[in-house]
């Protein structure tokens, strides 16, 4: 179901009780004055936010549409001129909330003269983590985020992707409740980027809170639960990611590559339903999947890089839990991504562009076809792939067809 | 790293190993095997200490250790070539450069440690250390400290009297230190703070449980401890230099080296004349009022404030000053700290002869609590500052001592004319209390003081303002606070009230009866003085007087900087001031946003 601003009963019709929101915005508006104390900007006019605990919520927008004034104010960092905010039921520059709190801005705004090491124990510091902690998070941090070689060089030195990924880890060392990720992946390589994306569904898998706010559509549609998107400092449209982008009229079936006589016998079945097959074609490898695999061959035949390093793997504190044999570890989950995929079978695509690309941490829909991967257990929220597949539909076209009815 | 280990031991051994040998072959006799021995092992530890540095020279524990051999065989070898090219001014000034350089590393690695605490306000004062250092704010402070303490006692002229020398190297050093650090702290904090408020870095803390005063407390915390740090550095240059000025020189003086001992490094305490007894100057200016109006019966009807003020001045002027085969008494009182210690009380007295040449010699007779002080008459150079010594058994039970200056000029025939004495410390008796070295350190600690409230205004005016308004900000206050008593003075003798000597509020109202007498006269220009008066001593009013507590020129003039006036620029400059500002600071920030305006 999609809901918009015109119909705010719909919109957190699925939201929970105040008690389990993590962040609170009731008719947030921001208006920037000048000198005259005339309006200048209404970057935030009259928003209504509310984000359920454990959910990955994405805050889409265009330039200017409001989307970082709102997180300013979320993070204290500015006052809302009208309406109110509340961050963990507390105002949000209460100074004990802020240690629930990870933030990474949307530009890099580190110490220059600081090395990779000493910013992050200066971020943990500020979170009164002790020095054996600290030591331990920022050890398990730099190799995660692949900065472990480059650790005693000055952030001013860095490239930007280097500095993104310090950014990230900073906004990690207090293991938060609650990530707000502004722009997270501006600067990243394509390796960075996926691990930001693992980074997000391994966090929720945890139950944690993320708010991410990007432009990379196809990265925040990868990752997120709810949108929001953001229009002249309004609210235009907010729901889950199935409600406003599944296509309920239409079905994908993805199979090995058939020939041309398979095929020709589907589209008879079809037909006999009064369906018809609107467009086939073979799926391609996505270039990330492509890039992944050569920095992967690549550092298998120990090829050196004076950067960061293609990032080890999720730091021991940030994983669900290191035991728990139900849940694929972020490592696993890497390197199932590095692994060479196999050659891609043709499918069946009916649908042009509007389709979403899998919710998944794979690209190989079969396998889910085929063996459904063990869901995760425990109270957090499963997020399998499974959902992306209906098997019913697959069931349906193998039963044979109903006998017609004469008097038709 | 095993082999870093191997190396470090290795060194280790070698050096306890050589050691060993070497007394065990001394012990036998055999010192020339022994100091070969020390000599060989010497350098193969000094091959194997430089092997290990290159390799493992990415460490960057090594690399600063690297970095000190470097530095540290490079200052042996210009040592050495002064020394072998008989300049000894230079090899001290290495050494001195070395060792202070050595003090501040091994200060700041305190430094770091005492900021290593996982408190966010220690977490931000040692970040604020470490930008100092790396940024360069304070490499210019450090490198004219390490190269001008050093090299100022050898850039002043050998042929001067070394007391002269010593209070020239004592007052420039701490002055240029005092003003360094000032202008250093100013920038900083200012940069620091409004850099983080520029370049955003304050989105990261702030986002961190540390609050908003935490914060500025944490940037103030790194200032002052930083200042802390380069003015101990400092000090001890200063103190070594001026010790090594006392002890070295070719040619010793014996008077010139008492002098320095008894007027320069040294405390002492002063004690500023009084009326003498029977000498009342209300009486005194009744008497005068009442001639004044047989005189002139028609001008002193009505006495206003300035007219008062006119005629009590000129009473003090004429007891400062003694007219020939004439004799005026000075009271001095409080001596009894040193008639108790036994020690010698100084008058030291600065003659000016109203009508005679510069290089007249005065001639007066001196009587101190009714006790011919010598047979001989005085012989004093005019206008020039002497010191009579005074054993301490001139100075009676009550701790006072009276002191008679007759003036032996002949009336008739007059070569010197009436002499007089300018009130500031024209005359006075100083005692010895105290030695130089408290002293010194409690001139430190006052001008450490000093900074503490410039860092203060610094992080509150950054708070407030962008970096340039807010450095020029600080300066303004920096130069009105160090210049308070001159600015008053100038302020006083651009637009003159009646009376100078009234309470604040009354000389508030002055002000304005007489604007309004100015104006009604049609004197338009001095009663517009009047309000730019006012605007400079409300200013005045709002800044600290740095000049009230000034240590440095009575440091080098050998007097005492007390206990209790360091305790009142503590309390003044360093709480009440700072913390005014704190206050402010805390009221601004909390009401600042962080981010502007991005969409």
């Amino acid at each position: 179901m999609t809901s918009t601003t015109a119909d705010p009963d719909l919109r957190h019709d699925a939201a929970p009780a105040s008690g389990d929101l993590v962040v609170q915005c009731a008719r947030l508006t921001k208006i920037f004055r000048d000198f005259w104390l005339r309006h200048r900007v209404r970057a935030v006019d009259g928003v209504d936010l509310a984000i359920p605990r454990g959910q990955v919520f994405g805050l889409l927008g265009p330039n200017g549409s409001g989307k970082s004034t709102t997180i300013k104010m979320i993070l204290a960092l500015l006052r809302p001129t009208s309406g109110r905010i509340a961050v963990f039921g507390k105002r949000p520059d209460d100074v004990a909330t802020k240690k629930l709190i990870g933030y990474l801005p949307e530009e890099s705004y580190l110490y220059r003269f600081l090395n990779a090491r000493e910013t992050l124990d200066y971020y943990g510091r500020l979170f009164h983590l002790d020095r054996r902690q600290r030591q331990k998070r920022i050890d398990m941090l730099l190799n995660m985020v692949g900065l472990e070689a480059v650790q005693r060089r000055p952030v001013g030195e860095y490239s930007k992707g280097m500095q993104r990924r310090i950014g990230l880890a900073q906004a990690l060392i207090n293991d938060p409740q609650f990530l707000i990720l502004d722009e997270p992946t501006t600067g990243l390589d394509p390796i960075g980027t996926r691990q930001i994306k693992d980074l997000i569904l391994e966090l929720a898998r945890r139950g944690k809170t993320v708010l991410l706010c990007s432009h990379l559509l196809a990265d925040v549609e990868d990752v997120c639960d709810r949108l929001a998107i953001m229009f002249g400092g309004r609210i235009r449209l907010e729901g889950t990611v199935d409600e406003l982008l599944v296509r309920q009229d239409q079905t994908i079936l993805q199979t090995r590559q058939l020939d041309a006589a398979t095929i020709a016998e589907i589209e008879k079945v079809l037909q006999r339903r009064g369906q018809a097959i609107e467009k086939i074609d073979r799926p391609r490898q996505r270039l990330e999947s492509l890039f992944l695999e050569i920095v992967h061959r690549a550092q298998e035949e120990g090829l050196q890089t004076s950067g960061a390093t293609s990032g080890g793997e999720l730091a021991a504190f940030l994983r669900v839990q290191d035991n728990d044999p139900s849940q694929p570890p972020a490592a696993a989950v890497l390197a199932q991504l590095l692994k060479p995929q196999p050659p891609q079978p043709p499918a069946v695509e009916p649908t042009p562009a509007a389709t979403p690309p899998p919710k998944t941490e794979d690209q190989s829909l079969i396998r889910h076809l085929a063996d459904t991967a063990p869901a995760p257990t425990g109270k957090n929220k499963p997020r399998a792939p499974a959902n992306d597949i209906d098997r019913s539909v697959i069931d349906q076209l193998l039963k044979p067809p109903p006998p017609e009815d004469p008097n038709s | 790293m095993p082999y870093f280990r191997t190396w470090i031991w290795t060194l280790l051994a070698l050096a306890a190993g050589g050691a060993l040998v070497a007394t065990v072959v001394a012990m036998q006799g055999l010192f020339h095997v022994a100091g070969w021995i020390g000599l060989g092992t010497g350098a193969v530890i000094f091959v194997w200490l430089l092997r290990g540095l290159w390799v493992w020279r990415d460490d960057p524990r090594v690399a600063r250790a690297g970095t000190f051999t470097v530095l540290t065989v490079l200052a042996v070898l210009l040592i050495l070539l002064f020394a072998l090219t008989a300049r000894p001014g230079g090899a001290i000034a290495v050494a001195g450069i070395w060792t202070m350089g050595v003090t501040l590393l091994a200060g700041i690695f305190a430094l770091r440690f005492v900021f290593r605490g996982n408190s966010p306000i220690l977490a931000v004062a040692r970040t604020l250390v470490d930008e100092a250092l790396r940024m360069k704010i304070a490499l210019v402070f450090v490198i004219l400290l390490f190269f001008l303490v050093p090299s100022l006692p050898f850039l002043l002229d050998a042929k001067e009297l070394l007391h002269y020398r010593v209070k020239f190297f004592l007052t420039w050093a701490l002055t240029a230190v005092s003003v360094l650090l000032s202008l250093m702290t100013i920038f900083l904090a200012c940069s620091s703070v409004s850099g983080d408020l520029h370049e955003r870095q304050i989105f990261l803390t702030l986002t961190k449980p540390v609050s908003r005063n935490g914060y500025l407390l944490g940037k103030w915390l790194g200032v002052v401890g930083l200042n802390l740090l380069l003015i101990t550095v400092a000090g001890l240059g200063i103190f070594a230099f001026t010790l090594i000025l006392q002890t070295s020189g070719s040619q010793r003086d014996d008077a010139d080296l008492a002098i320095l001992g008894n007027e320069v490094l040294v405390a002492r305490q002063a004690a500023e004349p009084q009326p003498p007894p029977g000498m009342d100057f209300d009486v005194l200016y009744q008497q005068r009022l009442e001639r004044l109006r047989r005189e002139f019966p028609e001008e002193y009807v009505q006495i206003t404030p300035q007219v008062e003020s006119t005629i009590r001045a000129a009473l003090v002027a004429q007891w400062y000053s003694i007219e020939p085969r004439n004799a005026e008494g000075y009271l001095f009182t409080g001596l009894s700290p040193a008639r108790d210690a036994g020690a010698e009380l100084q008058l030291r007295i600065k003659p000016w002869a109203s009508s005679s040449q510069v290089e007249t010699v005065i001639t007066v007779a001196l009587r101190l609590n009714q006790r011919l002080y010598s047979e001989a008459p005085l012989r004093l150079a005019n206008n020039v500052f002497s010191v009579i010594p005074i054993p301490a058994g001139f100075v009676d039970e009550q701790g006072q001592l009276l002191v008679e200056i007759a003036n032996l000029d002949d009336a008739n025939q007059p070569v010197t004319g009436s002499i007089s004495f300018t009130r500031a410390r024209g005359l006075e008796v100083l005692y010895r209390t105290g030695s130089f070295t408290p002293n010194f350190c409690r001139t430190l600690v006052m001008l450490w003081v000093r900074t503490a409230f410039l860092a203060a205004l610094g992080v509150v005016a950054a708070a407030a303002l962008d970096f340039p308004v807010a450095a020029l900000f600080c300066l303004m206050v920096y130069v009105g606070a160090s210049a308070s008593g001159y600015l008053q003075e100038s302020l006083a003798f651009f637009a003159a009230l009646p009376r100078e000597d009234l309470s604040a509020w009354q000389k508030f109202l002055g002000v304005f009866q007489l604007f309004a007498q100015h104006w009604g006269e049609g004197d338009y220009y001095e009663a517009l003085k009047l309000p730019v008066r006012l605007f400079g001593e409300a200013f005045v009013l709002l800044i600290p007087s740095f000049s009230r507590f000034s240590p440095v020129p009575s440091l080098a003039d050998g007097r005492l900087v007390s206990w209790s006036l360091l305790g009142q620029a503590f309390f003044w400059v360093g709480l009440v001031w700072t913390g005014l500002l704190a206050v402010a600071g805390a009221w601004i920030f909390a009401r600042r946003e962080l981010a502007r305006v991005t969409v």
